[in-house]
């Protein structure tokens, strides 16, 4: 792997950098869409690339599951199997497998659950995890880690994460064991529940194995946690990261709604790359993400809107001019409207993070910042949290604006369009 | 304008085998779009190609003539289309596509309540809308299409019908084309227009149809339609729904399928270009370009064949390495455990030589490229694209996955390819009737022996859809589910008997 730093946000913590994996270069910042199942929902390898996205998310678990290892090995990868000729990135599956699985212990050889197929005892452990990784040959793979939950308190948690530390260990001598470190990047998990001293433990811990490691991620945030927790604990381990590593904010947010924010909030505290199911998963819902916020296009006002979704929008959708009122009449209803919004909501995030890009390289990126969450909350009011985040890296979201019209608002900084108005 | 020309050196007297030419010329932008026929046109469910996104369409350079049901588009008023034409609205490609216009999708056969001596009855999401001849007027003038189809009387309910009925019927849809042909009511006259063959299951009703279309017109119409002097002059050519047909008479061969069309289409000129839509298998299709002569098909079954998994696998003239084999499956079931190893393409000869005349599918499943020109969110920096386009095909592997674990992928790939197989199926009939009318009799007769008609495959990949879709679709989208109940009305094993 190769890692340039292209420019630093002098203010921010924000870097562009450019990723050089097995599968060609990524600029990041960049956000990973999300294709489970070895397919971004409803669109082709060839779409998906063609919106300009150069990295892409396969989930272990499900690919363990369908095809399975053996087709994956037949079809010579994941890469292969789904005809995708840039990077990928799998998780370890361990996430997927507690969350999913009915029955799942924890112990030093690894996790316990109860297989899928047949209900028997079976085992993932950190060196199975791997292997599976290794069929599915993802430039980046990632450690299996011992996950709780981010509302865990006690104990449990410093286990997790020592154990995350052995098992990083185990995972990096079976990788190196069969030479798949020139072409498959592992990346390390930070975890620590929501204790910062424990977050810097494991930081250092994760930095002594930095020489075995090609990245890392920041681990356990998972949702559940109070905005203004979660963005200090991201804020404290992508500074304490090395420079010269990429930084992964891993499955953020999973609050529908608030993963915009999160992503470029993240980006200012150092993150430089996110999965994201949010704009596949909304598409299918009839939500179209803008630079002003949400459209439910299942709404009523927009029957007659011959507008596209975003006037300069470079997607096929807007680009071929498709109004809002054809996808009104399409969306929910025929495949066809979901993929026209997938391709828009994709590119949306795609442009949100180009545009970071050229802010941060240009050397523009608190501007960038004020403006996008004026466009997108200038009538809501911002979300605090974000506010205090971008304030703790020296961003002040309301420079300039007159005190009389600063609103700043509590919550996770929901923004929809919810009901006909 | 649109025009057809038939080759004048395959014109049969009336009935039979003809190759022909349809050529669309737009004034505004002379552009010209041509068709050789016998030849494919598509359908739109509300008003998009089934799974194609508008780029996904783009790639899919069979597409040319593009149907489009009016009455998805009632549920609002004014209805969509008559703010933006169709060609805009739906993003349809002015130089490459033709669009076509009808009310109603005649491949719709729920039940519908009768229409009036004033009104068809439409169905939209909202239920039944009714839709007077001088609103369809109006929605034509407004949505712009290049062809139409005039509003037609057609008997939904259960056979038989009375003469009554069936006197009824010939008047309305008479005086509705009269309607559309009129260009007193204000509205300019609606130009290429095609006339669905009315009648049913009557063989004297359709003759009588047949007749007041090129009987002379009543002084008063004369001076109405001028300069017409027939309803006939004033169109482009005839359609024939099939699946309302046999929903209206007990069919027991293709004989008398194709023995009704004859009735209707015997005292009418063999010059314009006829339409059939939901013929139910490619072997039917042979039987009628042979034995009536027909120049376009709807192919529903190649959309069917996209919905329920099934990758289509043959073509006409039989190939060689294939010609002493017997019913043989028109597709692949890829639902079927048998492809999840199987990484060949969907159409692949097991021999390991592929002759001369089965060159590789050129559809965006089997024959993908990347495109060249991908877009780059942030220019400042260089992220040299890649110029290398070429990509690997799909495999059934690839698509079995897909489908058990329900990715709308599989349907938006499956509808590239069996597309193109029907296109190349016809372009086969097309290049075996330039050889000679002996040949394709004799070339239809193996078909029928080498591929299986009754097209099991078919009903076993929907069952396998069915599953899946009731395991893992929590979240499907319910239109999908509408269509399959819509579909389950044209069962896909045929019962009427197949000639040998
Ligand atoms: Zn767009
Ligand atoms: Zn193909």
């Amino acid at each position: 792997m190769k890692f340039e730093i292209l420019a630093s946000c002098p203010t921010t913590r924000a870097r562009v950098a450019r990723m050089t994996l097995n599968h060609g270069p990524t600029l990041l910042p960049t956000f990973m869409p999300v294709a489970t199942q070895a397919a971004l929902k409803g669109l082709t390898p060839q779409q998906t690339e063609a919106l300009g996205v150069t990295l892409i998310l396969n989930n272990t678990y499900h690919l363990n599951l369908r095809p399975g290892i053996k087709i994956l090995d037949q079809a010579g990868g994941a890469h292969k199997f789904q005809g995708w000729r840039r990077n990928l990135l799998t998780d370890s599956g361990g996430f997927q497998l507690v969350s999913l699985s009915q029955f799942t212990q924890i112990t030093e050889e690894g996790a316990l659950f109860s297989s899928p197929y047949d209900g028997k005892p079976t085992m993932l452990t950190p060196e199975e995890s791997i292997a599976i990784q290794h069929s599915i040959g993802a430039d980046i793979i990632m450690q299996l880690d011992d996950v709780v939950s981010s509302l865990t308190t006690g104990p449990r948690v410093e286990e997790a994460m020592w154990r995350s530390i052995r098992w990083l260990d185990r995972c990096i001598k079976y990788h190196e064991s069969k030479g798949r470190q020139d072409t498959q990047e592992l990346f390390a998990i930070v975890q620590g529940g929501l204790d910062p001293k424990l977050r810097e433990i494991c930081v250092r811990e994760m930095i002594n194995r930095k020489e075995n490691v090609g990245g890392y991620a920041v681990g356990g945030l998972s949702g559940g946690e109070a905005k203004d927790v979660f963005w200090k604990m991201i804020s404290i381990c992508a500074e304490k990261l090395p420079v010269d590593r990429p930084r992964y904010a891993m499955g953020i947010g999973f609050a529908e709604g608030t993963k915009l924010l999160d992503l470029l909030v993240c980006v200012a505290l150092g993150i430089d790359m996110a999965d994201c199911v949010f704009p596949t998963r909304t598409a299918r819902f009839g939500v179209a993400l803008t630079f002003r916020g949400p459209l439910n296009l299942r709404l009523k006002h927009h029957t007659t809107s011959l507008d596209t979704i975003e006037e300069d929008c470079p997607c096929p959708t807007c680009s071929s001019g498709t109004s809002r009122a054809i996808l009104h009449h399409l969306v929910t209803v025929e495949t066809a409207g979901a993929h026209a919004l997938t391709q828009h909501n994709v590119v949306f995030q795609a442009r949100l993070m180009g545009g970071a890009r050229e802010a941060i390289f240009a050397g523009t990126f608190p501007a960038y910042l004020r403006s996008f969450f004026a466009n997108y909350f200038g009538e809501t009011g911002y979300p605090k949290w974000c506010v205090d985040a971008l304030r703790s890296v020296g961003v002040d979201l309301l420079e300039g604006i007159p005190p009389a019209e600063v609103k700043v608002v509590d919550g996770q900084g929901m923004k929809w369009e919810y009901s006909e108005s | 304008m649109l025009s057809f020309r038939p080759h004048t050196n395959t014109i049969p007297e009336v009935f039979g085998p003809r190759r022909g030419l349809i050529s669309f010329v737009r004034s505004e932008s002379n552009d010209c779009i041509k068709l050789e026929t016998p030849g494919l046109l598509v359908s739109t469910s509300r008003g998009v190609v089934p799974h194609l996104s508008r780029d996904n369409l783009r790639r899919t350079n069979v597409i040319r003539w593009i149907n489009v049901p009016f009455e998805s588009f009632l549920e609002r008023q004014p209805p969509l289309p008559t703010t933006l034409p169709l060609q805009p609205l739906l993003g349809f490609d002015p130089s490459r596509h033709i669009i076509a216009l009808s009310l109603r999708d005649p491949n719709d056969l729920r039940p519908i309540p009768p229409n009036g001596d004033g009104h068809v009855s439409a169905m939209c999401i909202r239920g039944v809308q009714r839709v007077s001849p001088s609103s369809y007027k109006t929605y034509v003038r407004d949505s712009k299409p290049d062809v139409v189809f005039a509003l037609t009387d057609t008997c939904l309910s259960a056979p038989p019908h009375s003469q009554k009925r069936m006197t009824k019927s010939i008047d309305r849809s008479c005086d509705w084309l009269r309607n559309l042909l009129s260009s007193s009511t204000g509205a300019e006259r609606s130009r290429n227009i095609f006339v669905n063959l009315a009648g049913g299951g009557s063989a004297g009703a359709r003759r009588a149809f047949a007749a007041r279309l090129v009987e002379p017109l009543e002084p008063k119409d004369l001076v109405d339609l001028h300069p017409l002097q027939s309803l006939d002059e004033g169109i482009s050519g005839y359609s024939s729904d099939l699946a309302s047909l046999r929903a209206s008479v007990l069919l027991s061969s293709h004989d008398e399928l194709s023995g009704l069309i004859k009735d209707s289409l015997g005292s009418l000129s063999n010059a314009k270009a006829r339409i059939a839509t939901g013929s139910r298998s490619p072997h039917e299709c042979l039987r009628l370009i042979r034995d009536v002569g027909f120049d376009l098909f709807d192919a529903q079954w190649a959309v069917n064949a996209a919905h329920w998994g099934v990758a289509l696998d043959f073509r006409f003239p039989v190939p060689s390495r294939l010609r002493d084999r017997e019913s043989l499956d028109i597709g692949h079931n890829l639902y079927s455990e048998g492809y999840a190893e199987d990484f060949r393409s969907f159409i692949h000869p097991t021999e390991d030589v592929i002759s001369l005349e089965e060159s590789r599918c050129r559809c965006s499943a089997c024959s993908p490229s990347f495109e060249s020109d991908i877009l780059n969110h942030s220019p400042s920096l260089d992220l040299s694209a890649s110029h290398d386009t070429t990509a690997q095909p799909f495999t059934r592997a690839y698509l079995h996955h897909l489908l058990q674990t329900h990715e709308m992928s599989a349907h938006a790939l499956l509808m590239m390819h069996n597309l193109t197989v029907a296109d190349d199926f016809f372009a086969g009939v097309r290049s075996v009737l330039e050889a000679g009318p002996g040949n394709f009799n004799d070339e239809i007769a193996l078909f029928e022996k080498v591929y299986d008609e009754s097209m099991m495959v078919m009903a076993t990949a929907k069952e396998a859809w069915g599953t899946v879709d009731k395991e893992r679709g929590k979240g499907r989208l319910a239109r999908e589910q509408q269509k399959a109940a819509k579909n389950d009305q044209q069962p896909v094993v045929q019962t009427e008997s197949t000639p040998q």
